[in-house]
Parts: C-alpha cells; sequence; structure tokens
C-alpha cells in the first residue's frame, strides 16, 4: 500500500509537469491533475504524513512550473482538512477497515462530492493566491470554476480507466 | 509545562498544518516581491534536463508547425538583408553609394548593436496569470538576465535566470511584465501590458486619447528600454474605446506571435548593454 502510494507520487506528479501543464486550451483552463495523489491516500494515514506528502507534493510542482509556493499552500490546505470533509459527506462504509476513498469502494456519487468540494478549495486557495489581489474577482473567480471542472473531468476519467467497481 | 506539552501533542497536526502554511506563503510573497534564486536555480539546472527531453517529443509532432514558422522567417529575413546590411546608428552616419563600399568604412557605425543567440523552447506556459518560457541555452552561451527573447514572429519575452546550460524567461503572457511600444506610423510611445485573459490579446496603455488611431495599426518596439532592438513586431490593434472618465485610450491588441506554438527563438544581446545602464544609473543619482 506504502510502495502504491509513493509510486502514484511520482506519476501523478510527471504527469501534471509533462502533461497538464501544457494543455493549452484557452485563457482560463489549467487542470491540477496532481490533486488525485491526496484525494487517494488511504484514510489511515497518519495527518503529519498526509500534510509532509501534500506539501513537498506541491512544492515539487511549484519549483518547475514557477510559480513559487502557490500549490504548496494550497495543497497542505486541503490535505488538512480531508478529514472534515470526508466526516461532513456521509457514507455507511468509510471507516471500515481497508476501504479507500475512490469510485472503487465507495461509489460515484461519494466521490463525485467529495473530489468536487476538495479540487474547488484547492483551486481556489490557488487561483488567488496567483493573482494576489482581490480586484477583478469575478475573472479569477471563472478561472477557479473552469478549471476545477477540469480537473474533475480528468480525475474521473482516471477513476473509470483504471479502478474497476468492487461490488 | 505538562500542559503545555499536552496541549501542543493533541494539536501537533494543526501546529504542522501552520508551519507548511507559513512556509508556502513566505515563498508566495517573496516569489511575487523579487523571483526566488533557490527556486530558480532548483528548476534551471534539474527542470531544463527534464523539460529537453520532452520538448524533442513534442517537436517531433509539431515539424510541421516548426516548419512553417521557419521557412516565414527566412522569407523575412532575405527581405530584410536586400534593404540593409546593419542596423545603423544613424547618428554617426557616414554616405556611402554602394553597398560594397561598407566594407572600406572602419567606423563605429557600422558595429550592429544586437547580436543574436538561437535557442529553443523547451519548456511554456500560456494558462496562467504569471507565464514563463525556458530555454536551450545558458550563461555558457552568453545569455544573461535582461536580454530579450524574439520568436519569428515578433517578441515573447525577456531573460529573468541563468543556469550553466539553460535560462528562463518572463513571458509577455504575465501580468507583471511590460515592454516600451511605440504606433508604428506616428512613433506615439505607449506600454504594452498584459491583462490575464486570453493568450491571443495583450492591452496597449498610456496612449493619450487626442491620439488617431483605427483597428489594424501595427505596434512595434521602441527600442528604448536596452532589452529589444527597435522596429521589432509585436501586433496589431483589435479594438479601440474611449474609457469613462480617462484622458487616454483602452486598446486591446492581437499578438503577432501565437504563443501556444512556438518552438524557436532568438535571444538579442544588446552590445552596449553595460554602457547604457551605467548612464542611466548616473541619471538616477543626479
Amino acid at each position: 500500500m506504502l510502495i502504491r502510494n509513493i509510486i502514484r507520487f511520482f506519476v501523478v506528479l510527471i504527469l501534471q509537469l509533462l502533461v497538464f501543464n501544457n494543455i493549452q486550451f484557452s485563457g482560463y483552463i489549467n487542470p491540477f491533475f496532481y490533486v488525485l495523489f491526496i484525494l487517494l491516500l488511504p484514510f489511515e494515514t497518519p495527518r503529519w504524513l498526509m500534510l509532509v506528502s501534500a506539501f513537498l507534493l506541491g512544492l515539487t510542482v511549484d519549483v518547475f512550473g514557477h510559480t513559487y509556493g502557490m500549490h504548496a499552500a494550497a495543497s497542505v490546505f486541503i490535505a488538512f482538512i480531508r478529514p472534515n470533509v470526508v466526516r461532513f459527506i456521509y457514507s455507511k462504509k468509510e471507516y471500515e477497515a481497508g476501504v479507500l476513498p475512490g469510485v472503487a469502494h465507495l461509489g460515484f456519487s461519494w466521490f463525485l462530492s467529495y473530489a468536487s468540494i476538495l479540487i474547488f478549495i484547492h483551486h481556489f486557495i490557488y487561483f488567488y493566491l496567483e493573482v494576489f489581489k482581490l480586484n477583478d474577482f469575478m475573472t479569477t473567480f471563472y478561472r477557479v470554476i473552469y478549471s476545477s471542472i477540469a480537473t474533475l473531468i480528468v480525475i474521473i476519467a482516471e477513476q473509470f480507466l483504471f479502478y474497476k467497481r468492487r461490488k | 509545562m505538562r500542559y503545555l506539552l499536552h496541549f501542543l501533542w493533541k494539536n501537533s497536526a494543526f501546529i504542522l498544518f501552520l508551519i507548511l502554511e507559513l512556509i508556502s506563503l513566505v515563498f508566495v510573497v517573496n516569489g511575487n516581491r523579487h523571483q526566488s534564486a533557490v527556486f530558480s536555480t532548483v528548476a534551471n539546472q534539474y527542470g531544463g534536463k527534464i523539460f529537453t527531453t520532452y520538448s524533442n517529443f513534442r517537436n517531433y509532432f509539431h515539424l510541421k508547425d516548426a516548419n512553417d514558422q521557419l521557412a516565414y522567417e527566412n522569407a523575412f529575413l532575405k527581405e530584410k538583408l536586400q534593404k540593409a546590411l546593419f542596423e545603423m546608428d544613424s547618428t554617426n552616419f557616414q554616405s556611402f553609394d554602394s553597398i560594397d563600399s561598407t566594407m572600406f568604412i572602419q567606423s563605429d557605425s557600422l558595429k550592429p548593436l544586437f547580436d543574436y543567440i538561437p535557442a529553443k523552447i523547451i519548456s511554456n506556459s500560456t494558462n496562467r496569470q504569471k507565464n514563463y518560457l525556458m530555454l536551450n541555452k545558458g550563461r555558457k552561451h552568453g545569455v544573461r538576465k535582461n536580454m530579450g527573447i524574439i520568436g519569428p514572429n515578433g517578441i515573447v519575452g525577456v531573460v529573468f535566470e541563468t543556469s550553466e546550460d539553460y535560462s528562463s524567461g518572463i513571458s509577455l503572457l504575465n501580468i507583471k511584465q511590460s515592454v516600451s511600444v511605440k504606433l508604428k506610423h506616428n512613433n506615439e510611445l505607449g506600454i504594452l501590458i498584459w491583462d490575464g485573459i486570453s493568450p491571443l490579446f495583450g492591452q496597449l496603455d498610456a496612449i493619450e486619447n487626442y491620439v488617431p488611431i483605427s483597428v489594424g495599426d501595427t505596434i512595434i518596439t521602441s527600442g528604448f528600454s536596452h532589452i529589444f532592438p527597435g522596429n521589432e513586431s509585436i501586433g496589431t490593434v483589435a479594438e479601440f474605446r474611449e474609457m469613462p472618465g480617462n484622458t487616454i485610450w483602452y486598446i486591446k491588441v492581437k499578438f503577432s506571435t501565437d504563443f501556444k506554438k512556438l518552438f524557436w527563438v532568438n535571444i538579442a544581446r544588446n552590445l552596449n548593454y553595460e554602457q547604457q545602464k551605467a548612464l542611466e544609473a548616473v541619471e538616477l543619482e543626479n
């Protein structure tokens, strides 16, 4: 399990840097696929490990994208509030041992609400740190919305492509 | 004391969270004020190698685009060559009647003001508020901070950080970047900025609204910045209107460069950069 997550850390990082940072669709859309790593960490992960790994992941994306700590700040924040979000979304299966956050174990609607809340918060923090000012609030807000949707689509596509649903 | 330790232990996750957020925000604030040296060095040295491999792969799929661009530039340069052998400093001009006679004039006026270092773009973004590009030439090849980056269809950005083998540039598509430009037909000076919305359009600032302009007017570099040579193309006026309560036009500029399809660029080296900067420093002191 640990090794699987370590491998996932590097895979999402490489995909983010080489593929998703190069999606030049419009001035608005930039999917942050790497958030998937934080979403899929097992429920039993110690909190400090979750925070530190999210920090390292965000910081690496920052270093290669000239974004100076913005991804790190957003990633650490969602890693910290993740347990609260999990508690907020109702599911019977959540705390059974061995259950992983993902479409395969907890179903599509659970994953959709879980992923969209965390992705929205992450993108919200990132895009406002990026412009670093509050005028043009709505312009930045559109970027948050469009990019959140793009990230969500990519992450859900990944879930359906690589994880078969377990009954 | 025991209670304090107990408190810290109970809230250790929260304290760790605060520390990590604080570190991130220090990076954000410093990065916004001045480019962080640590970040850039790491990104340039290691990122350069990774992105080179990747860009070789990417270029393979865009050979046709790259080819078209180079062919276009070639034609353009051939035309330019016929018009002038050197870019000359006209204040020190010595007349001659044929190109052959230039060979015999040993004058400073015939020294070119800029020379060019060809480079390949290995990483480029257009979808952020602050876009950057990375080039496969560095200090070893003579690239220094504050050199202009010029693509086949016009200017692209400015070098801000170099390592031994690679360099990073701030793209024109960066809300913190501004370039001194002018309107071609009447030499009216303005400032080109980017509003962070579309990678196709920039904004021309500081043109007073008594200046006549029309859609399609060409905008070129002013040559007053020490970074870019004059008369490099930038774009054309796409739209203009009066701003209520303001004496300057709102001018939307269509970039002549397609920033999404950039492969090869030239880095413009100002041969008199040190002299010009030194003079400027003296002016500021007085």
